[in-house]
């Protein structure tokens, strides 16, 4: 009898011992993968390495991007999102009804912690609207949208300004000019950017943002005319996001 | 089973048990799969900058210096000349723990943002202009010194401001007679012309009398003579701080005459024994003035002064902050 309850007590332990082993196996597994999936879509649909785009010949139009194949496979894929030096170089993708669903979807749809670089149905997919917000999780491994912490550094910024935009058909380049610690509200739904009056004073409360941690580029003429991006990340908590702003400089078509 | 064996059982039991819960805790420690991280390094409140990271440097209090002009006229709707501009600005940053002194000069016509109030005290909101003309939307006494404080510090990146003083220019004589006299080297020929006694390269000593048209007097028709003035008061704030610590050393009631015959020209939030530790800090100091890093352009009604905000960012962090060593 007491032999029996001793090989029960022992199984029980054993097989508790490799349920948690296997949790959290799992967790540094999808962790240390996290990512991945756009590192396969870079091999399959990057036509042409990025370093290589040669900029002077400016009437040819070298989209890297196999645009028709991607979108035939993964339909909300309407963009894709470069930041040369860094490893920020994403498709941008936005769901049609749950705007929710790539924070937890990779662009496969498969469920991963990692999800998308993605936008929500609040902005065109166009970038023709004053402000588009690009979201992407701070991913612990580096990937997604955590790059974005570092222009937390000045000098890192100055030196990683060019935001490149790939549509089928098109370029748009963008700078850089601001960098800062920003609440959790929802921008989107707090800001009606379509309204000049609003635009100019969220312009303006950012251009005048004057602090250590938050560097804003003032060198750079922003008016109501311009079109900006905002990449979103987490930063840390609830309260807080980390926000990178870009202004639009040009469109190749 | 025998006794040894069911030991053993029981061990391999425990160990694949003990593993379990141990690569869970140790991986589940880095469940976050989303960073955590403020930084690289980590640090939440640390500056970063060329990937170094640097913390403010809390020994340090920070005061604000400002010459007041009560005579100049002024134009703008609702700046109320009577108040005075902040023609002379000074930061003074004392460390209490090494009692050394720093200080940034901050030119007049520095274009920065101000806050604009109307006669009668409504808000109207934040503009850009001189950074002098602050102090005309306050009441020429407090409160335009705290609106002062406010700008500078958004101006300096935020850095905190411990105290202020704002010392009407017609109180200068009164404090050059306090000294009898302060003598100094005159830095260019801009008041040659007013005056043959400040001849450039002249050794003079500055009295009374002539104390106010050397910080005060400025060619109006000359473009950034404002600039020309600011150097040749930086250059008798120098020789007067000079005059004054080797006056004190032989004289321990001098701050305080100091102090109270300026007392009718002066605001300030700071007692003597402030001011005898900031003088005494700035004995064994170069008591170099650094300049807000910046270029002179010519406005189409008035000069202006505008701040290289890269440089400036630089010497914030190389004069407020601190490196923070790799753990």
């Amino acid at each position: 009898m007491r032999r029996k309850i001793l090989i029960a007590i022992g199984i029980i332990l054993i097989i508790l011992g490799l349920i948690f082993g296997c949790i959290g196996f799992y967790k540094y597994y999808s962790e240390k993968k996290a990512g991945e999936v756009y590192e396969d879509l870079k091999v399959e649909f990057d036509m042409a390495p990025l370093i290589d785009v040669p900029q002077m010949d400016v009437e040819e139009l070298e989209i890297p991007i196999d645009f028709a194949n991607l979108k035939s496979q993964y339909p909300d894929v309407y963009a894709w999102i470069t930041i040369p030096g860094t490893r920020i170089d994403y498709p941008i993708v936005q769901h049609g009804s749950d705007n929710g669903y790539y924070l937890n979807h990779t662009v496969d749809g498969r469920k991963r912690v990692e999800g998308a670089i993605y936008t929500e149905n609040y902005n065109s997919k166009d970038f023709s609207d004053p402000n588009t917000l690009i979201y992407g999780h701070n991913m612990k491994n580096g990937s997604m949208f955590k790059g974005l912490h570092k222009y937390r550094d000045k000098k890192y910024m100055s030196e990683h300004d060019e935001v490149i935009i790939y549509q089928e058909g098109r370029i748009l380049r963008y700078k850089i000019f601001a960098a800062y610690v920003y609440d959790s509200r929802h921008i989107m739904q707090s800001f009606d950017f379509t309204d000049e009056n609003i635009f100019r004073s969220y312009l303006n409360s950012v251009l005048t943002k004057k602090d250590m941690s938050s560097n804003i580029d003032t060198t750079i003429d922003i008016t109501t005319d311009d079109k900006i991006i905002t990449l979103s990340t987490c930063n840390n908590n609830d309260a807080q996001r980390y926000l990178v702003q870009a202004v639009l400089l040009s469109i190749q078509e | 089973m025998n006794r040894k064996k069911k030991i053993i059982f029981i061990i391999i039991c425990l160990l694949v048990f003990l593993v379990g819960i141990i690569a869970f805790r140790f991986l589940r420690d880095k469940d976050d799969t989303y960073s955590t991280e403020y930084t690289e390094s980590g640090r939440e409140n640390a500056v970063v900058y060329d990937g170094k990271s640097y913390q403010y440097n809390e020994h340090l209090s920070n005061y604000l210096f400002m010459g007041i002009d009560t005579r100049e006229t002024v134009e703008g709707e609702h700046a109320r000349a009577e108040n005075g501009r902040a023609d002379a600005i000074y930061l003074l940053s004392y460390d209490r723990v090494k009692k050394t002194v720093k200080s940034i000069a901050i030119p007049r016509d520095t274009i920065a943002n101000i806050h604009v109030y109307a006669a009668d005290g409504t808000d109207l909101g934040m503009t850009k202009d001189h950074i002098n003309m602050q102090y005309l939307y306050g009441d020429g006494k407090t409160k335009s010194c705290q609106l002062m404080k406010e700008s500078i510090s958004t101006l300096l990146y935020g850095i905190p401001i411990q105290g202020y003083c704002a010392l009407n220019m017609d109180g200068i004589p009164e404090a050059v007679k306090v000294l009898g006299g302060v003598n100094l080297i005159v830095p260019d020929k801009t008041l040659e012309k007013v005056n043959p006694k400040f001849k450039e390269g002249a050794e003079v000593t500055i009295t009374e009398v002539d104390a106010e048209q050397f910080v005060r007097y400025r060619d109006t028709q000359q473009s950034q003579s404002a600039m020309d003035r600011m150097n040749r008061q930086k250059v008798f704030m120098e020789a007067f701080v000079d005059t004054a610590k080797k006056q004190a050393v032989n004289d321990a009631g001098l701050v305080v005459n100091l102090y109270n015959g300026v007392k009718p020209y002066m605001v300030t939030n700071m007692g003597t024994d402030l001011f005898a530790q900031l003088l005494e800090a700035t004995y064994d100091n170069d008591n170099k003035i650094t300049d807000i890093p910046g270029e002179k352009v010519d406005g189409i009604d008035f000069d202006e002064y505008h701040i290289s905000e890269t440089q400036l960012h630089e010497l914030i962090l190389q004069m407020f902050y601190q490196e923070l060593q790799d753990n």
